[in-house]
């Protein structure tokens, strides 16, 4: 990225970033520099993918004319503590209208692979048509600028993410690797395909230990495209830290903000994992198929229980961070250390991979975790269209679904795990709202515009549907309703208009949404590491400009009204074992949905 | 005075303020003092308005964690609390 700021330090147009565009077809390659349109493609990420995405007419995700978009924010790479992110964004096999258009898209992962991206030279990759062969993309930093190779990738197909990333780090010093597993090379069959990011821990250890873009089937869509992996390979290029970025990156590592990240022995709480133990008192953890019964199985998989059986576990990070938000779970050796590394407990993946399919011993959760990380899919996805699987198997004990697993059938739910990645169970591998159409009961599929919802009830978070990728990471509303309990109209209109949809920020800066920093921090940060001199209200306003450029994608892509709606055992089942509630009748989110349009109608009309 | 360093999820509920200071003798009231001043925090401090802390808040004093019964632990000037929500954060 070139910035050439003179005495206007805000100007868009003074910020040049680097993209290369490889036309996997004809194996042309070209590298441009592009100035900024405006703040969104300043700052990044979906900043810049999503105007790019909108001027494309793409009617099914596996086509040559749905590109997918690579490339990083305006921190990444750079001395702000997070600052690691790649986005991968592209026109989704998963997320689809009523219409039956694919809607846009975006995972992000952290890692080190963005930051070696950066560092080649290269902004922003753009990955044109389909190559007909798998191949390995080489970018590498050259002393006359940034170079590609397209290279063979046979020798990599079928093993497991991880060990493509090993294998791929014994072929090339000094790099940083993005690799899809066994679930993105059968895009055909699994339509949530992640992709892998590598860390300095993984390639030190061998240990499993990727990050991951894993939301919306980017890594499907890399897979349709016939790449295997990206190679970034450049050296460090940090430079000196300045004293008021140190003071930022201190307030994000040791401040409040994200003590809950930290561990208990840092002065934290222990990581998302927390979670398993704040949400106990009000049932509000998901338990077989979003269904908490209050039974206190959950217990069996909060933290303090498992590190008092035979597992030890330790915080780990990515490069460069000092939150050490990793969970790595280890088995406990006969001496009581660290042994074998098993999985990284997040909160996510590890509710909807055990808790919610009715798992409950550590042991199974770790097995089932390590199994998706290893195949390459989305956790959450896989894990919310399994418990629908063993729901209706529950629910129909004379017509079972596929293996007839049900929950808590350890075995049988590994092998839909697998089967799910390996192409054996399209069914599940095309994700839950398909599948719960073609059955004919849609009522219980957990998800909202095709994308399987994350581990927080429905119940609990009528802002899902206004997401525009995936509950959790693009809407600020899942846990509102923890921390203040008001159900009132009011409440939620401004939880989602005033609030909610600034959670895409950090989908543009480059930095983790762990991170938390605040908007001024953010400033700041843009001031003293890049240079660029912006308001809070200025970058508040961009935010919720690429929020609403997304919305309007989403119409552009079909979707009306009726696609904005949660699963509707939420208005006609609702849960008695909550601790609070229930209050999203049909009703309730009629008059919500009226006024969130009426606010969001208007901002997306004037762009 | 006692400053009071508060997470994101609480700042932003304040136009941003992160840090404030406040008179007061234990954490309890210095907790009192912060919601007097800013009534926007009361539900997300306050479970019920009855004296007993959110559960999802998490209130440390100079970087040790306080349980629910602690809010009588006494403050002196150049104390720090740290407030933050334990609901911020997904994957």
């Amino acid at each position: 990225m070139h910035v050439s700021f003179d005495e206007t330090r805000n100007d868009p147009n003074a910020v040049l970033y680097s993209r290369c565009t490889i036309d996997l077809s004809s194996r042309d390659v070209r590298f441009e520099d592009v100035p900024c349109r405006n703040l969104e493609e300043v700052l990044g990420g979906i900043g810049r993918s999503l105007q790019f995405l909108a001027e494309r007419t793409v009617t099914n995700a596996y086509t040559p004319e749905n590109p997918l978009i690579v490339n990083t924010g305006i921190f990444t790479g750079s001395s702000v503590m997070t600052g690691l992110r790649t986005y991968f964004s592209a026109y989704s096999p998963l997320k689809v209208s009523n219409k039956g258009l694919p809607g846009a898209m975006w995972a992000a992962g952290s890692g080190k692979f963005g930051s070696k991206l950066r560092w080649t030279g290269v902004d922003e990759i753009i990955l044109e048509g389909r190559s007909s062969e798998p191949v390995i993309i080489v970018v590498r930093h050259g002393a006359d600028g940034p170079t590609v190779e397209l290279k063979s990738a046979n020798h990599l197909l079928g093993l497991e993410c991880y060990k493509k990333i090993l294998l791929l780090n014994q072929e090339y010093t000094d790099a940083h690797f993005a690799a899809i597993g066994p679930a993105g090379e059968n895009y055909e069959d699994c339509y949530f395909g992640a992709v892998a990011l590598s860390t300095v821990n993984l390639l030190k250890t061998g240990d499993d230990k990727c990050r991951w873009a894993g939301r919306g089937g980017m890594g499907s869509v890399m897979g349709y495209k016939g790449v295997i992996a990206i190679v970034a390979q450049a050296p460090d290029q940090l430079e000196r830290l300045k004293p008021e970025i140190r003071d930022i990156n201190r307030e994000t590592g040791t401040g409040p903000s994200t003590r809950k990240f930290r561990d208990k022995n840092r002065g934290g709480l222990g990581g998302t994992w927390c979670t398993y133990e704040l949400f106990k008192s009000l049932h509000f953890l998901p338990q077989n198929n979003f269904r908490p019964k209050g039974d206190g199985k959950p217990d069996l998989l909060a933290r303090p229980t498992v590190e008092e059986q035979q597992f030890v576990v330790k915080a780990e990070s990515c490069f460069r961070c000092g939150i050490n938000c990793h969970k790595n779970v280890y088995d406990k050796t006969p001496t009581g250390e660290r042994g074998r590394f098993r999985a990284k407990f997040d909160y996510e993946p590890l509710n909807l991979l055990s808790t919610n399919l009715g798992i409950h011993d550590p042991d199974q959760a770790c097995d089932l975790v390590s199994l998706v990380d290893h195949l390459g899919m989305d956790s959450i996805s896989i894990g919310t269209t399994i418990g629908y699987v063993l729901d209706y198997n529950e629910r129909h004990p004379e017509k079972q679904l596929m293996n007839g697993a049900t929950f808590g059938a350890f075995d049988k739910i590994k092998e839909l795990v697998a089967g799910a990645a390996k192409g054996r169970y399209p069914e599940i591998g095309h994700g839950v709202k398909r599948l719960s159409e073609q059955l004919g009961e849609p009522a219980y599929a957990m998800h909202c515009k095709g994308l399987e919802l994350p581990a927080y009830l429905p119940d609990t978070n009528p802002g899902y549907p206004f997401a525009i990728a995936g509950g959790h990471m693009s809407m600020a509303t899942p846990l509102v309703l923890m921390a203040e309990r008001d159900t009132s109209l009011e409440y939620w209109v401004k939880a989602i208009t005033q609030r909610g949809l600034f959670q895409v920020r950090d989908d543009m800066t480059g930095i983790c949404k762990f991170s938390l920093m605040s908007p001024d921090m953010v400033v700041k940060a843009l001031k003293y590491e890049i240079g660029l001199e912006i308001t809070t209200p200025e970058l508040l306003a961009t935010v919720r400009r690429i929020f609403m450029r997304g919305l309007r994608l989403e119409r552009q892509q079909g979707f009306e009204r009726s696609d904005y709606t949660l699963p509707s055992e939420v208005f006609d089942r609702p849960n008695n074992k909550l601790g609070v509630g229930p209050f999203i009748t049909r009703e309730f989110f009629s008059k919500l949905s009226e006024e969130v349009w009426s606010v969001f109608d208007k901002e997306v009309a004037a762009l | 005075m006692v400053e009071i360093r508060l997470a994101s999820f609480l700042a932003e509920r304040i136009g941003g303020i992160n840090s404030v200071e406040v008179l007061a003798d234990t954490v309890g009231l210095a907790l009192h003092a912060l919601t007097e001043r800013y009534p926007e925090l009361m539900r997300l401090i306050w479970a019920g308005g009855d004296g007993v802390v959110n559960p999802i808040t998490a209130v440390f004093l100079n970087n040790d964690l306080l349980g629910p019964r602690q809010l009588e632990t006494s403050v002196k000037p150049g104390d720090q609390i740290e407030i933050l929500a334990m609901v911020s954060g997904g994957v």
